[in-house]
């Protein structure tokens, strides 16, 4: 069998990390997918670690479960659908849905990490601070907070900026293997679908509210 | 054994056979034979190629042999195919020539 065009061991962890859909795609991914997006929203509602949007993470506001579990279905359709669609006039040729769907739903696994982040005391601590200052305008801001939650907060913004870095590049790459598009056509259709997905999502997540309002 | 050249080091034109030696007793045939289209692939797209065919040209029974995702199989298929294209509408004129 064929193992010349097989990346070498030292590459393989590189590929799993930035590129798992050389290796899985498919039904494959889809499973673990929407598994581990049930699975952030299930750690998100424990520290009200909302995804409102395809590349948005916030923290603070209260929200039933089904919030939650709503808004990791509402990005991953949200983007998948505009990428299929873009597939077929970029591509021109046939592809397997279940591909996209497959490899944009297991692309959204870093958010698990950034979820685990969110809900870090500290990170709720100063959410909550930051969240009185913001609703109460008019009072002078004073933030009252222990050194060390400040720094825990910081290393978990980092972190989450990277984990939403990586969730875009992993979202790229799958759609770059799902669709077997190469060098700029992919970036640029990319980058579009991803900003049509974005206001997308945010529409999609203010239907929902308003077809099933929360108090 | 030497890996098979296919373009000319000097001009990359395509190669043609001018001698053909036999293992066993070493007789040697002269002439100008078109390399077949398929040899003009490089090793590992011949490799793929073969595998493919003994796989019945199942995509599936070969993403799954390669350990490699079906899109992945897929793609590298799709490559290969736009090669053989390319590489067949530089052997037509040829052929053409030939022909006359």
């Amino acid at each position: 069998m064929n193992t010349e065009a097989l990346p070498g061991r030292t590459n393989r962890l590189s590929v799993w990390m930035f590129n798992p859909f050389t290796y899985i795609a498919g039904w494959q991914a889809l499973m673990p997918g929407v598994i581990l997006i049930i699975g952030t929203a299930l750690l998100g509602s424990v520290g009200n670690v909302h995804f409102d949007g395809v590349l948005d993470m916030h923290m603070g506001a209260e929200a039933p479960l089904w919030l939650f579990i709503a808004e990791g279905f509402i990005n991953w359709l949200s983007l998948a659908i505009i990428l299929c669609i873009a597939g077929l006039i970029v591509r021109g040729t046939a592809f397997r849905i279940v591909d996209v769907f497959g490899t944009q739903a297991l692309a959204r696994w870093p958010m698990l990490p950034a979820a685990a982040a969110g809900i870090l005391p500290a990170n709720q601590r100063v959410t909550e601070e930051l969240m009185k200052i913001v609703q109460n305008p008019n009072q002078p801001p004073v933030l009252a907070l222990e050194p060390l939650d400040v720094i825990v907060f910081g290393l978990a913004m980092i972190i989450i900026l990277v984990t939403i870095v990586w969730m875009i590049v992993l979202m790229y790459r799958g759609y770059a293997v799902s669709c077997n598009l190469k060098g700029a056509k992919a970036i640029v259709s990319f980058i579009i679908c991803l900003l049509i997905a974005e206001a997308t999502s945010k529409l999609g997540l203010y239907a929902i509210i308003k077809l099933f309002p929360l108090n | 054994m030497s890996r098979l050249p296919i373009q000319c080091p000097a001009c990359r034109e395509q190669l043609n056979v001018n001698k053909l030696t036999c293992g066993k007793c070493q007789t040697q045939v002269e002439g100008l034979y078109e390399l077949p289209l398929l040899l003009r692939l490089e090793p590992d797209e011949q490799r793929f190629v073969l595998d493919f065919l003994k796989c019945s040209g199942s995509l599936k029974e070969m993403a799954a042999l390669m350990k490699l995702s079906y899109p992945t199989v897929r793609n590298r298929l799709d490559d290969i195919i736009g090669k053989i294209k390319q590489l067949e509408q530089v052997m037509m004129p040829e052929t053409k020539e030939q022909n006359s």
